[in-house]
């Protein structure tokens, strides 16, 4: 428990550096707060029945209840006690590797095995800045072939491996 | 000597060729994806599920399970030699181990941890060999009530021992149990939360959630420079042997390290980072050498490493026996073996005892190859840890698609995996921790499901709950976790 007990020593000094409102942790509490109620809603309309006899709005019905007000915990932490834990994300990162995942999901039946790897490799090597086309490329026809070969060959699966091939 | 006969037929199952092939590979991919930092078990665990698909119940389990303490083993490589710990639970060996590869004693550094964790391994699985018989038998006569409390007690302990904030924690599990009730409610047949998505019905998959969390979200998110650091590529085994000074001082934190580790390993909430981090911090009080830690001193590589190897096998024995899980990466395996239709608890080392003793006799086996991967081979790991993240990084998203998509050739996954990833990465900008998510995400249906039959044999009444002792006690350690953080803190708000 060593390392926690440093991270706790460690909030004090923080908060006195940094009491201006954690916005991020107000999002958060807030989404949290909204989306629990909404649970929470939703549930009691699946039936809640009695301790006895659960319905199926039984158990997330009450987890609503909780969330809420964790979620409403949050969002009073975010102005009262400011902690600033949350990590910077790379936009850039999470976008290509969002529409890396997406085009290999639109692409595959349509466009086969071979030519969408090597789409969604040349869109996840640009999500970073240190990537150069010609070296992508070659990762992306390594990639095609080695893919190929371990489940299609020998895996045997029944992915389209060529357009038109469905 | 019941537990040597079947240990015996164990080691006939794991010795099978086609067992043994896994075992390696889980083994091998661990080493690999502890070493590269920023990559840990939980991605190779994701990475591998869609193949268990196509494996036995034990196959699968052995791999599965190689690529947890393979990844113990792989994290202190680069914690040593690069001084970025590959797991969190190899940060502490990059203090000692880091400064003895700036001495050039690397290769002592490295043959220290590979032993010490070698030892700790098999001390570790000798008590899961004694311990996991007996507790099977006691749990034998847990009924839901048991269960529903010490499923709670093991989330809350799991939110309650996490780094950073406690709240954000409990947001977590919430989350993944909200996750969790998504599809079918089994007892009324109603859809629940499905969004109008067929898909849905039968619930969100979980090799779609891991690898969006744990891959996408990863990938993305983690902080990752490549490692152009080129000083210590030369690791020859004649300059691996300690001084014999390092062997006399070493077998105090060994033991010491091994009991720590064994004990946090096997507790609800705890494992091997925090294992390692006290390990650390109980050998510099103990020590006599305590002025030397941090500059390269031998206890500090061994206390830890023997601690986060020991705790990495007796974590199993709450996740085989009890079927509850007490890190997020047993709650992966433990979902791997529902998926295969096997339920862990003490009915499966009944109906299934083989696959448990296949299991333990595996490990030794893994131990071994990883004693063989980790001193002769080690220069092939130092090698691959430096192939650059923008090549890594596509040919990761090109495997978890081609993954998923091959479970049920539905392209639906994919997108699950694209939107369980954002989740994750919004999470992580909000410091809302993933391990939790994924154990509530996994726990919550069986929490359910237990607190449905409690509550119909107690006629509704919760204050029934408490005539069971072992409920009683977890119920009341689950109200000490969530309570005692805000009274420390009300005690600190009074004292300003």
């Amino acid at each position: 428990m060593s390392d926690r007990m440093e991270i706790d020593s460690d909030r004090p000094l923080e908060s006195d550096a940094d009491q201006r409102l954690d916005v991020r942790a107000l999002i958060a509490g807030i989404v949290i707060l909204c989306g629990c109620l909404a649970l929470t809603w939703t549930a009691s309309g699946y039936g809640i029945g009695t301790p006895r006899r659960m319905g199926p709005g039984f158990f997330p019905f009450y987890l609503g209840i909780i969330g809420t007000g964790l979620g409403a915990l949050m969002t009073i932490r975010a102005f009262v006690a400011p902690l600033h834990a949350g990590a910077d994300v790379p936009l850039r990162r999470v976008i290509f590797i969002g529409l890396a995942f997406v085009f290999f999901a639109i692409a595959v039946e349509p466009l086969g095995l071979v030519l969408t790897i090597i789409g969604t490799t040349l869109l996840g090597a640009f999500a970073d800045r240190e990537a150069r086309p010609l070296q992508s490329l070659m990762l992306a026809v390594g990639l095609a072939l080695s893919i190929w070969v371990l489940f299609v060959v020998l895996l045997g699966l029944s992915i389209p491996v060529w357009p038109g091939a469905q | 000597m019941e537990t040597f006969a079947n240990l015996a037929g164990g080691f006939a199952t794991a010795l099978t060729a086609v067992n043994l092939f896994y075992c390696f590979a889980g083994v091998a991919m661990g080493t690999l994806i502890g070493a590269l930092p920023g990559l840990g078990a939980m991605l190779g665990i994701a990475l591998l599920l869609p193949l268990t698909m196509y494996l036995t119940p034990e196959a699968a389990i052995i791999m599965l399970a190689g690529i947890y303490y393979g990844g113990e083993y792989g994290g202190s490589i680069s914690a040593i030699l690069i001084n970025v710990p590959g797991t969190p639970s190899s940060t502490v060996a990059t203090l000692d181990g880091h400064a003895m590869t700036k001495q050039g004693r690397a290769a002592v550094a490295l043959f220290a941890s590979a032993m010490a964790s070698f030892i700790a391994g098999s001390v570790g699985i000798i008590l899961m060999m004694l311990f996991s018989p007996l507790i099977a038998k006691i749990a034998l006569s847990f009924g839901s009530v048991e269960y529903f409390a010490v499923m709670l007690l093991g989330l809350v302990g799991a939110a309650a021992v996490a780094s950073g904030s406690r709240l954000n924690a409990l947001v977590a599990v919430l989350m993944g149990v909200v996750f969790g009730t998504v599809g079918t409610d089994i007892s009324s047949g109603v859809q629940r939360f499905t969004l109008g998505f067929p898909e849905f019905i039968s619930g969100i998959s979980l090799v779609a959630l891991a690898m969006g969390i744990f891959g996408f979200a990863e990938i993305a998110c983690s902080h990752t420079t490549s490692i152009s650091d080129k000083s210590s590529s030369k690791i020859r085994l004649r300059d691996m042997l300690p001084t014999r000074d390092e062997v006399r001082r070493s077998f105090g934190p060994l033991f010491r390290g091994t009991a720590l580790g064994a004990l946090l390993g096997a507790l609800p909430g705890t494992g091997p980072t925090i294992a390692s981090f006290m390990a650390y911090a109980q050998e510099r009080r103990v020590s006599r050498h305590g002025d030397q830690f941090g500059k390269g001193a031998i206890e500090g590589i061994v206390a830890p490493e023997s601690a986060n190897n020991a705790a990495a096998q007796t974590a199993f024995i709450p996740t085989l026996t009890l079927g509850i899980p007490g890190t997020a990466t047993m709650a992966l395996i433990l979902g791997a073996l529902i998926v295969q239709g096997i339920q862990p608890g003490p009915r499966m080392m009944v109906e299934n005892a083989n696959l448990f003793w296949a299991l333990i006799a595996s490990f030794w086996i893994g131990n071994l190859f990883l004693l063989v991967l980790n001193i002769p081979l080690v220069g092939l790991w130092v090698k691959l840890v430096r192939v650059p993240y923008r090549f890594l990084f596509p040919s990761i998203i090109c495997l978890i698609s081609v993954g998923v998509y091959s479970i049920d050739l539905n392209t639906f996954g994919v997108l699950v995996v694209t939107g369980i990833g954002l989740i994750g990465c919004l999470m992580r900008a909000a410091a809302i921790p993933a391990a939790p998510f994924l154990m509530g995400f996994i726990l919550g249906p069986l929490m359910e499901e237990n607190l449905r039959r409690a509550l119909q044999l107690s006629r509704g009444s919760f204050v029934d709950f408490l005539s069971s002792p072992i409920a009683a006690v977890c119920f009341a350690l689950t109200a000490l976790a969530l309570l005692l953080p805000i009274a420390a803190a009300l005690v600190a708000m009074r004292r300003t």
